[in-house]
């Protein structure tokens, strides 16, 4: 696996951890183990972010570096073999 | 609103094209029991939903849904991948390959185009998280048959995974029809529509 990829499954472990523990505790708000998990998974998934974003390019539009050029339209895009 | 990451929530890397699994897996996309179904029928729901935890549920799940159609979306799209006209006629794929060259459509396994008429958004909130109980389980189902269907372990890894989420999805459903019924009468909880009555 590639530094790029395993960058990528990082991030994409956090997210899931978030993505999950979202729904429990919309039916469970005040569950406090939830709470506490879904702040050390955000944590993570921010660190992770910005190590991605930076080395390899923007996950939102919202984070483009625009130097001289528009990459958030760079190949790979998410349902591309190579990006995955 | 909604904010496009440029990422798929579960990671999908096949190298070996399946014309004929593709139209198979393509139901999970617009077939009865697929994913876009399922988005719209959380998302619609929602706006009738007198309760807040339930209005997270229909807004979180609604939206992951639509992270699932772009996971079977990619499946299908790397699957018909540089295919030969010969592959495509041994395969059985000519018949959606007329219409669609190798373009990703929301269709049935059997060819049949997405209808709304999939799902129900009745206004109702035990009605509605009925429903959807019931959708999660009937996609969970059509999971464990495309699971049936093929060996390949690059299509089987994010199948499972879809797989996993309904039956995740289905429990969290359960808690919201809890939630809705703990704030009607206990003794009689069709005594009122509390999405409509007041």
């Amino acid at each position: 696996m590639s530094e790029k990829d395993e960058a990528l499954k990082r991030l994409q472990e956090a997210s899931f951890a978030i993505d999950d523990v979202k729904i429990y505790l919309d039916t469970h708000p005040l569950d406090r183990r939830a709470l506490e998990y879904y702040e050390k998974q955000k944590e993570l998934r921010e660190k992770y972010m910005k190590e991605y974003v930076k080395k390899y390019g923007p996950i939102s539009a919202y984070d483009v570096d625009t130097n001289n050029r528009w990459t958030w339209i760079d190949n790979p895009w998410p349902w591309e073999t190579e990006a995955n | 609103m909604w904010n496009y990451e440029k990422r798929l929530q579960y990671p999908v890397k096949i190298t070996k094209p399946d014309p004929a699994m593709a139209k198979i897996i393509l139901s999970q996309l617009g077939g009865p029991d697929g994913e876009l179904g399922a988005s719209m029928r959380y998302l619609s729901q929602r706006y009738t939903m007198p309760y807040k935890e339930v209005k997270g549920i229909l807004t979180d799940i609604g939206s992951e849904e639509l992270a699932h159609l772009e996971i079977v979306s990619a499946i299908v799209h790397q699957l018909t991948k540089n295919l030969s006209i010969d592959e495509i006629k041994k395969s059985g794929f000519d018949a959606y390959f007329v219409d669609h060259t190798n373009a990703v459509y929301p269709a049935s396994a059997a060819g049949d185009p997405f209808t709304a008429a999939y799902f129900q958004s009745k206004g109702d909130p035990i009605t509605d998280l009925s429903e959807d109980m019931a959708a999660e389980q009937k996609a969970r189902t059509t999971y464990d048959n495309i699971l049936r269907l093929t060996d390949d372990p690059a299509v089987r890894d994010p199948i499972k995974f879809l797989r996993e989420r309904e039956i995740v999805h289905f429990q969290r459903f359960g808690e919201s029809l809890r939630v809705v019924q703990d704030n009607l009468n206990s003794k009689n909880f069709y005594a009122f529509n509390p999405a409509f009555d007041k």
